[in-house]
């Protein structure tokens, strides 16, 4: 099935290579990204980072790769009460709507053009070689673009992530550097939406230099995703003094998997990751975190709510790896998961390989049922067992969203979480 | 009018041993009932099994609320009928507020009464009135459930739900346990404040202390799974006086109780 898949890429990859104009050294990024992904193949479960995690169903289909011809925005209910995003990514071609004031798009080829800085270049912080779908969105991505924040925001830029299988199983690879500039600050949040009665894969690489002292906050709102597959590769650089918020809001999709992969590079540097994961039916959900602690008196926090209900996974890795020299690093990681069926499962594999001395790091992973004492505490006070049930499910996983940056994302996302519990939140507002 | 509460010969195990071995109690709506007795007699589990523990096994015997077997009622329609339970410990719940579960309590409660819900800000002011009786602080409401509460402030929340979802037939389990001086009189003014022709209670116990302030017009002694005794407020002053140790050097005698008269 996956060799049937890559040979199809391949053969895709040659025709666009034909009709592409592109030339010089995205091309060559893009040739040797192919070569990479041909040579090794996609993940099976017996690689380590894939053994709780079978691609096989997402293999299946000959996705077509090629953007499309639309030039329309789709009109896509995506999270009420969000503006409409100002930035398009639709199969991975941008189109944009307004951008705010301080903020710069620009193609990569562009910046390949102008002989730009190396740093702005996608490829920085990823592994093309040695990851699969980082070499496959490195191979065909239509449009790498950079954006760079060089104001602070002062309202959360909204990026629609939509891939469109409308006549034919389709691969939406948006691929985007970002970079934050010194001193600034700003919210980004990435909303991913599936579209279309074909099956779809959204391969997303997202790349985030932090330059000194600069403040972001990310949200991955994975809620519109229905059946679809997504593999999200989040990397980021910290240079001194930045932070980093990460929240992964995984409520849809048969098969998603993120990797967030940071790296304390200046000292004073923290990052902070949250997840809050809904798991039901058949739904895969796997969260892959690296948290390397290169420099010194950097600071990182992991929160990871889950539920898992019916004969969904939830797959958890998170690997804390501090560097020799990173003196004074405190590390926390947490993952919380309730298995809420006999058919559910929950793996978590907390990792942490320390090199320095003066280090202060801790993790957990703990996976249980619902408190029968609470629920029992909640029923005798009137309230039917479904709706306890489901008070207390929204109760233990809503807490990695108490850290959101403002009331009005986080009752967003609360309204969100709590549709997904099916829980009348207006009784509970 | 028949007893609000009547339990006939209620016999009750828990992991197979049996705790209640046939209690008889009436319970009149009007009353205050005490229930005291050593560690270990079965208070407690009187208590889980009429507000629908499902862990405690009833071997024999029947329990009428107001008519209706209460047995085969949920813990939330013997809520919903006007049955309360002031946990003895009360559990923690992180995550959800007080707001949010006293006032989707109280709907629940309100529903079943054939009152219309109390929308977010009439809850409040009624909620306020009713946290002014107990003397409780204004964050109150916004703590999550239980969390981090000292066991006074447990007590006295439990209290405060009691006043504001007005059970018909309101159960204390042990309120008083870990109370200062201070703390029982709040507690005890909050039950009196809500003592009336319509409504009883069962006062469980194992110090008379409580009593003092919340005076029972019956008290019931409850040893090995039976109630040997029943009188008026001067048996829980014998037994301040003589411990229950007496009631274990008369053995396996049991007295007539109310249920048998």
């Amino acid at each position: 099935m996956a060799a049937e898949l890559l040979e199809h890429l391949r053969e895709q990859f040659l025709r666009l290579e034909q009709a592409s104009s592109q030339s010089g050294e995205l091309l060559q990024q893009r040739r040797r990204a192919l070569e990479a992904l041909l040579q090794r193949g996609f993940p099976t479960t017996r690689h380590e980072d894939w053994k709780y995690t079978s691609l096989a169903p997402a293999l299946r289909y000959k996705y077509e790769v090629a953007a499309p011809a639309s030039e329309e925005l789709p009109s896509l209910s995506m999270v009420q009460g969000l503006p409409q995003p100002q930035l398009w990514l639709l199969d991975g071609v941008p189109r944009v709507r307004e951008l705010p004031a301080g903020v710069e798009l620009c193609t990569a080829e562009r910046f390949a053009l102008n002989g730009a800085r190396r740093e702005l270049l996608p490829g920085q912080l990823v592994d093309v070689e040695g990851d699969a779908f980082v070499a496959l969105n490195t191979a065909f991505a239509p449009a790498p673009l950079t954006l760079t924040v060089r104001e602070s925001l002062a309202m959360p830029m909204h990026i629609g992530i939509v891939t469109q299988a409308d006549a034919a199983p389709r691969l939406g690879q948006p691929r985007l550097l970002m970079s934050i500039a010194s001193g600034t600050s700003a919210t980004l949040i990435f909303n991913f939406a599936h579209a279309g009665a074909n099956p779809s894969m959204t391969n997303a690489v997202f790349e985030l230099l932090l330059q000194p002292n600069a403040a972001l906050d990310v949200l991955l709102w994975q809620d519109g995703l229905a059946e679809a597959f997504a593999v999200t590769t989040l990397a980021a650089r910290l240079e001194s003094g930045a932070r980093l918020r990460v929240w992964t809001l995984s409520f849809s999709g048969a098969l998603v998997r993120n990797n967030l992969y940071i790296r304390l590079a200046g000292s004073g540097a923290d990052a902070q990751l949250y997840g809050v994961t809904m798991a039901a039916g058949q739904r895969l959900v796997d969260h892959h975190t690296r948290m390397e602690h290169e420099a010194e008196s950097c600071s990182s926090n992991q929160l990871y709510k889950s539920l898992a209900q019916e004969r969904a996974t939830v797959n958890f890795t998170g690997r804390i790896y501090v560097h020799p020299g990173a003196q004074r690093t405190n590390a926390y990681q947490a993952h919380r998961a309730l298995l809420l069926s006999t058919q559910a499962t929950v793996n978590a594999r907390p990792q942490l390989e320390i090199y320095a001395d003066d280090v202060r790091c801790t993790h957990g992973a703990a996976v249980g049922n619902l408190d029968e004492q609470a629920l029992f505490y909640l029923r005798s006070r009137g309230i039917p067992e479904v709706q306890a049930r489901k008070l207390l499910l929204y109760a233990f996983v809503r807490e990695p969203l108490e850290a959101l940056p403002s009331d009005a994302l986080r009752e967003l996302a609360e309204r969100s979480l709590a549709e997904h519990i099916q829980l009348p939140i207006e009784e509970f507002a | 009018m028949g007893a609000l509460l009547q339990i006939r010969n209620l016999h009750v195990a828990i992991e197979g041993k049996e705790i209640l071995r046939g209690v008889s109690l009436d319970v009149y709506a009007g009353e205050v009932h005490a229930i005291m007795g050593p560690n270990g007699s079965g208070k407690s589990t009187l208590a889980a099994v009429l507000a629908g523990r499902e862990e405690y096994e009833v071997l024999e015997g029947t329990v009428l609320f107001d008519g209706q077997n209460l047995l085969e009622m949920e813990p939330e329609e013997r809520a919903r009928a006007g049955l309360f339970l002031a946990f003895q410990y009360p559990v923690e719940i992180p995550g959800v507020s007080m707001a949010t579960f006293l006032r989707t309590a109280l709907n629940e409660v309100r529903k079943a009464r054939g009152q219309e819900p109390l929308d977010p800000i009439q809850f409040l002011s009624y909620a306020r009135e009713r946290m002014g009786w107990l003397g409780m602080e204004p964050d109150f409401l916004q703590r999550a459930v239980n969390e981090g509460f000292s066991g006074g402030e447990k007590k006295r929340g439990e209290i405060f739900q009691l006043l504001l979802l007005e059970p018909r037939l309101a159960i204390l389990d042990e309120t008083d346990s870990g109370l200062d001086i201070d703390a029982l009189k709040i507690v005890a003014s909050g039950v009196n404040r809500m003592r009336s022709p319509e409504r009883a209670f069962v006062v469980i116990t194992h110090y008379q202390r409580l009593l003092n302030y919340i005076v029972p017009d019956v008290v019931h002694v409850l040893f090995d799974g039976r109630i040997v005794r029943t009188g008026g407020r001067e048996l829980a002053l014998e037994l301040e006086e003589r411990g229950y140790d007496w009631l274990r050097s008369e053995g396996e005698l049991v007295l007539p109780t109310l249920g048998e008269q």
